[in-house]
């Protein structure tokens, strides 16, 4: 079990020199729970953002990732490398300490902050599912995030199941997708071919008959007679050349038309392929700046046996199993993981590359294949005129070295592919003005037109079969890749459903539990029956979407904003928050709340309280708050609780934290000087009109009814109405109806200090009398607040009493007051 | 950081010998290396293309 005992914080966010926070009683032993009192940007905050930071494995600070502040941002701007860290020291339920650990930033490397004990801290990232921190932010950005998607984001990130999100992501995003990608680029070179063939025989429908037909109309124009099907036709392909005119222009006007046809129908390069290529460079080099470690990658096997032999051992010296040097047991495990955990970073990233290598290797095949047969046809062509194509010669040429340089080492040597995306326009511009070049020579060559007409026709036939064959070859790889991809398909969906069963069963296991929460904040709608369910209608974000459905009024609702007030939905964002602590974090008992009542009504603040108080009693809380009122209501709740508040905030110095005392002591120290007795007399005064109104709304008194915020009802009104209500409770002379009236005798002296205080006035104001006022209140308090629950008395209007939450106390309504 | 319950269903499905053993592989690294969804994709897509490969020269 993990508690906090000590929080020591320097050089972070707005604080520079040190400072500390115990959790420890002066003289005590146990952990306690802290409340912090600070008026907003009194250092608060960076409190909570040095915890997020220490507590999370990742070293980062979420809220800190907008605007791409990040680490950055962390460190005070005064504080120089290696004075910016957190300190805290964990304990048991008993005070025994777990362990005390460091983590200091490094302004050299922002993401990687050196760690006191690498082994405890991976001890203290496992002891909690969900993050033990939680900010007024975060509760709003929950109930008011719009999608079911983001919903279920920050549902994985408090129930501790975003590496399970992460991998339904990578399938769901990256993979399939992927997968299908391949499969559209296998249907455009199928297209390409298709869009050649309808240019060629000049119909749109393309299957076996229409070929044929086609080729057979040729065929029979030149007396040959017709091919039943393509695979006759490929058979006597020989035989139908021969038809051509062959005398030497005749030849020559056959090698035109076939490459004239040739770049008519075929497709170019890769647009891609470049993007890919020098992407990589990139990655190769940036691995590169590793590659004294990367050296190292063979030794991963070394360490894990050296860990499992460490694991082994209980000797606290051991020899080192690679160097045999004497180590401290601990420093070289930590030494072992260190260096292992880094290895195995640059192992995956350097796999990551070699794979990306294989992927290009093949890529590099197809795009060899096509510029060669281009060249060839560029060769032959060359033959019967003269043309120029060093463009696609120098393409060629850096295919093939690029082809040499994949097959070498690349991490050792090194690499320039000399790959330009602009050299793809060339080689185009370059085809063109050939096939320009093609047409003119054509023309020049004076042929009956005839002959040319039959040579034409006659390539014509070879080109049709050329890319009838490849679309049918086309057709079978798609039908072998779409098996393949159902096999991925099927096995991607199984693993996904294994996923969401786990969540959803996860979600079941905590609905009842939210229930039982949101009642305790809200007992007063008739909500319940709180489910949270995941998304599993048709959409984009399919099972990795998520909703909560309630009843309301006995009507099924989702989402739950559909009806929910704002206040509402706050309520539950905190019921499902503190359900995921007490669910998930099982070793990890402290919670950090920062502002949470914010997102709360004023009225409705007191049942978090309420939840504390009845449902983690076996936490321990840090809660850390701007608003006095609230702040007053925890230190009355749970006396037992240590209280601090920051009296001031400086740039250098940060927060200036101090002790909080109780109302009594704060007053009495404020009388020792005799020109503090405004403050005291304000100080007393607020108290006294908070306990008021809270006496007044648990017993029902009636009270004048507030038109507007700023138009409170005053002490006096406020006396009448609860003396009035005693007094009808209970009989004139009840003791604390006479109590009443004699604390309510000094209310016209402490009206001067509340709402229109009269600095001459307080002059002739003693603190003797002061002090009597606070006697007289406290003396009345004694009998209206219960020690035990530390909660004042109700009115229960089923058995028409006045008792406390506990019954512990009880007014007798039938006392007299017998003293005068 | 890879998951061990991920891990646990991989294994799960593997035993039960309906499925693609080679791709489980491919996702079970992908799990424990926290590798990117691209590269696992392109280990898969290299996968098919050599199965098909292989596949074309068995029936010449």
């Amino acid at each position: 079990m993990l508690k906090i005992k000590k929080i020591k914080l320097s050089g972070f966010r707005g604080i520079l020199n040190t400072q500390e926070l115990s959790f420890i009683e002066e003289g005590g032993n146990k952990p306690r729970s802290l409340v912090l009192y600070g008026l907003n940007s009194s250092g608060k905050t960076s409190f909570v953002d040095a915890l997020e930071w220490f507590l999370s494995s990742k070293n980062e600070i979420e809220w800190l990732n907008r605007d791409e502040a990040k680490q950055k941002a962390y460190p005070h701007l005064e504080a120089k490398n290696g004075e910016s860290f957190v300190d805290v020291e964990f304990c048991d339920n008993d005070g025994r300490k777990v362990f005390a650990l460091v983590k200091t930033f490094n302004n050299e490397k922002i993401t990687q902050p050196s760690v006191s004990s690498f082994e405890d801290f991976e001890s203290l990232y496992k002891s909690f599912i969900i993050k033990p921190y939680l900010r007024y932010m975060e509760v709003i950005d929950f109930v008011y995030n719009k999608t079911g998607l983001e919903k279920y984001k920050k549902l994985a990130s408090w129930m501790g199941f975003e590496n399970e999100l992460s991998f339904q992501q990578k399938i769901s995003l990256d993979i399939i997708p992927a997968v299908k990608e391949e499969e559209k680029q296998i249907l455009n070179s199928k297209k390409l071919l298709e869009e050649g063939l309808i240019k060629l025989i000049g119909n749109t429908t393309l299957d076996e008959s229409v070929i044929i037909d086609f080729c057979n109309n040729i065929l029979n124009k030149y007396k040959f007679h017709s091919c039943k099907d393509t695979l006759d036709l490929i058979e006597k392909l020989p035989e139908i050349n021969k038809l051509k005119i062959s005398y030497s222009a005749g030849v020559k006007i056959n090698k035109i038309i076939e490459i004239e046809n040739f770049l008519d129908s075929t497709g170019l390069i890769n647009t891609s392929f470049f993007g890919e290529v020098e992407l990589l460079e990139e990655e190769i080099s940036e691995f590169k700046k590793d590659l004294k470690l990367s050296e190292k990658i063979d030794v991963i096997n070394l360490y894990t046996q050296a860990l499992d032999i460490l694991n082994k051992t209980d000797s606290n010296k051991i020899n080192c199993p690679v160097c045999g040097v004497e180590w401290d047991r601990r420093d070289l495990t930590k030494h072992i993981q260190k260096e292992f955990l880094v290895l195995q970073k640059i192992k995956n990233d350097r796999d990551n590359i070699l794979t990306k290598i294989n992927k290009l290797r093949g890529r590099l095949e197809g795009e060899q294949l096509t510029i060669n047969r281009l060249i060839s046809k560029y060769e032959d062509l060359n033959g019967i005129m003269s043309i120029s194509y060093e463009e696609a010669k120098k393409y060629q040429k850096n295919l093939v070295s690029l082809k040499i340089n994949l097959n070498k080492d690349l991490f050792n040597q090194d690499i320039n592919f000399e790959t330009k995306k602009d050299e793809l326009s060339k080689i185009n511009r370059e085809k063109d003005n050939i096939k320009n070049s093609v047409i003119i020579e054509k023309n020049k060559i004076q042929l009956p037109q005839e002959d040319i007409q039959r040579n034409e026709d006659i390539e014509k036939i070879n080109r049709v079969i050329e890319c009838w064959q490849g679309i049918l070859e086309i057709n079978k790889k798609m039908e072998f890749y779409q098996k393949e991809v159902k096999k991925i398909i099927d096995l991607s969906n199984v693993v996904v459903r294994e996923i969401q069963e786990n969540i959803k069963s996860r979600f079941g296991d905590i609905s009842d539990c939210i229930s039982r929460y949101f009642k305790i904040l809200r007992s007063d709608k008739d909500i319940k029956d709180i489910e949270i369910v995941l998304n599993e209608e048709r959409g984009r974000a399919i099972g990795r979407s998520a909703e909560i459905k309630l009843d309301y009024y006995d009507i099924s609702v989702k989402p739950a904003y559909k009806v929910l007030s704002e206040s509402l939905l706050n309520s539950l964002g905190l019921a499902v928050y503190f359900t995921c602590v007490k669910q998930f974090n099982n070793e990890c008992k402290f919670i950090v709340l920062d502002d949470i009542m914010n997102s709360l009504d004023i009225e409705k603040r007191d049942t978090v309280l309420d939840l504390i108080g009845q449902e983690f009693s076996d936490f321990q809380m840090l809660v850390l708050t701007h608003d006095l009122l609230w702040f007053q209501k925890i230190m009355q709740r749970f006396p037992n609780w240590i209280t601090k508040k920051i009296k001031g905030w400086d740039y250098k110095l940060g927060a200036k934290i101090d002790f909080v005392k109780t109302t009594p002591e704060e007053v009495n120290s404020l009388l020792e000087d005799s020109t503090n007795i405004n403050r005291a007399g304000s100080t007393l005064c607020l108290y006294i009109e908070g306990a008021l109104n809270k006496l007044c709304e648990n017993l029902c008194a009636e009270i004048r009814y507030r038109y507007i915020k700023n138009d409170p009802p005053s002490m006096e009104e406020l006396f009448i109405a609860l003396q009035k209500r005693l007094k009808d409770k209970t009989n004139i002379n009840h003791p604390i109806v006479c109590k009443i009236a004699d604390a309510k005798n000094y209310e016209p002296l402490l009206r001067n200090f509340t709402s229109h205080p009269r600095e001459n006035y307080s002059s002739t104001i003693s603190s003797t009398e002061v002090k009597l006022a606070m006697e007289k209140w406290f003396t009345l308090e004694k009998d209206l607040f219960c020690s035990h629950c530390n909660r004042y008395v109700e009115y229960i209007r089923e058995k028409d009493s006045m008792e406390c939450r506990c019954g512990e106390l009880k007014i007798d309504k039938s006392l007299v007051r017998t003293e005068i | 950081m890879s998951s061990e319950i991920i891990k646990k269903y991989l294994e799960k499905v593997k035993n039960e010998n309906k499925y693609d053993v080679e791709f489980i592989s491919i996702l079970e690294n992908c799990n424990e290396n926290s590798e990117d969804g691209e590269i696992t994709a392109g280990k898969i897509i290299h996968i098919i293309g050599k199965r098909y490969a292989e596949n074309k020269e068995n029936k010449t």
